[in-house]
């Protein structure tokens, strides 16, 4: 699964990484590893990080075809 | 719990601890290590620190982690003390094998839902345990088939719980009160890891086996959408995707 929260950061203002853990209730270390792709979020995070955005959980986090979780 | 309740906490277990090493003797000061304990029951308890999502799933790995690791070595010890000192291990060595097991088998299949299926395990498992290993220390001596007798009324009750919950869980639980009463109550004090561990092995299961039964769902769950269907509803693909060209 890739995932565009980098993006959707920067198109928020360059939002830094403590402020959007702060908004979504989690540390700034499970923004990174999500951001890297170490670490798949709920979800609950999901859509509290697609609210926050303003944007679809499916257009943050993409699951390409055949892709096993 | 806050922050500050659960640095209370902390700070008086280890007052205690500290207390009780100045007023007996200084080796209690390893129960120190009980600390590791308080917050993973916390947890249990869901009284700990609303923590992150990601620092659960660490701690969880961690924990999964651990008891593999630590099982692995009480299963080495175990085996080094039996196969190559030759000597037979204490009944705590049993204890230490078997309970970790049992909690977890226990654990996965009810968090999975499989209520009955842990019923059938635990009573099978029981049963022909005791039925194997009676036939093994007795064989077929007259003066030991109630023994014998034991397993396979074990193995009959949860046959007939598997079919009828509602008869079979009371008479398995009645089964393991009355092994309790046979051979645990007369148990010589003075050594606590082979009452747990003949409580655990004798009395718990067929227990366990008759909650488990009463407790598994009976008949069908009801369909939430049986009125939408169609009687003749064949479509093999329930959820087509719409991007597909037909």
């Amino acid at each position: 699964m890739t995932n565009k929260v980098r993006f959707h950061r920067f198109i928020c203002g360059e939002m830094s990484q403590s402020l959007l853990a702060e908004k979504v209730g989690v540390s700034r270390q499970t923004i990174a590893a999500i951001e890297k792709g170490n670490y798949s979020p709920s979800v609950w995070l999901a859509i509290r990080l697609a609210r926050v955005f303003h944007a679809s959980v499916e257009s943050i986090f993409i699951l390409e075809e055949g892709q096993n979780v | 719990m806050s922050k500050k309740a659960r640095f209370l906490l902390y700070g008086a277990l280890s007052a205690s601890i500290l207390l009780l090493a100045i007023a007996w003797k200084v080796e209690a000061l390893l129960l120190l290590f009980v600390l590791a304990l308080v917050d993973p029951l916390l947890r249990m308890m869901r009284l700990g620190t609303a923590g992150d999502e990601r620092s659960c799933w660490i701690e969880i790995q961690s924990g999964s982690f651990s008891f593999h690791v630590l099982y692995a070595v009480i299963l080495a010890l175990f085996l080094h003390k039996l196969l190559v000192l030759g000597r037979n291990p204490e009944s705590d060595w049993y204890l230490l094998l078997f309970l970790p097991l049992i909690l977890r088998a226990i654990f996965l299949l009810g968090k999975k839902g499989e209520v009955r299926r842990l019923g059938l395990i635990l009573g099978a498992a029981c049963g022909g345990f005791w039925l194997l290993f009676s036939l093994l220390s007795h064989g077929l001596q007259r003066g030991a088939l109630w023994e014998h007798g034991i397993g396979i009324s074990l193995l009959i009750l949860t046959a007939v719980a598997w079919g009828l919950p509602l008869l079979g869980g009371p008479l398995l639980i009645l089964a393991g009160a009355a092994l309790f009463v046979q051979f645990c109550t007369r148990l010589p004090a003075g050594n606590p890891a082979m009452q747990v561990l003949m409580i655990l092995l004798l009395p718990l299961p067929p227990f366990a086996t008759g909650i488990a039964f009463l407790l598994s769902p009976r008949g069908k769950t009801k369909d939430e959408f049986a009125d939408f269907r169609e009687p003749d509803a064949g479509d093999p693909d329930p959820c087509p995707d719409p991007r597909r060209k037909i």
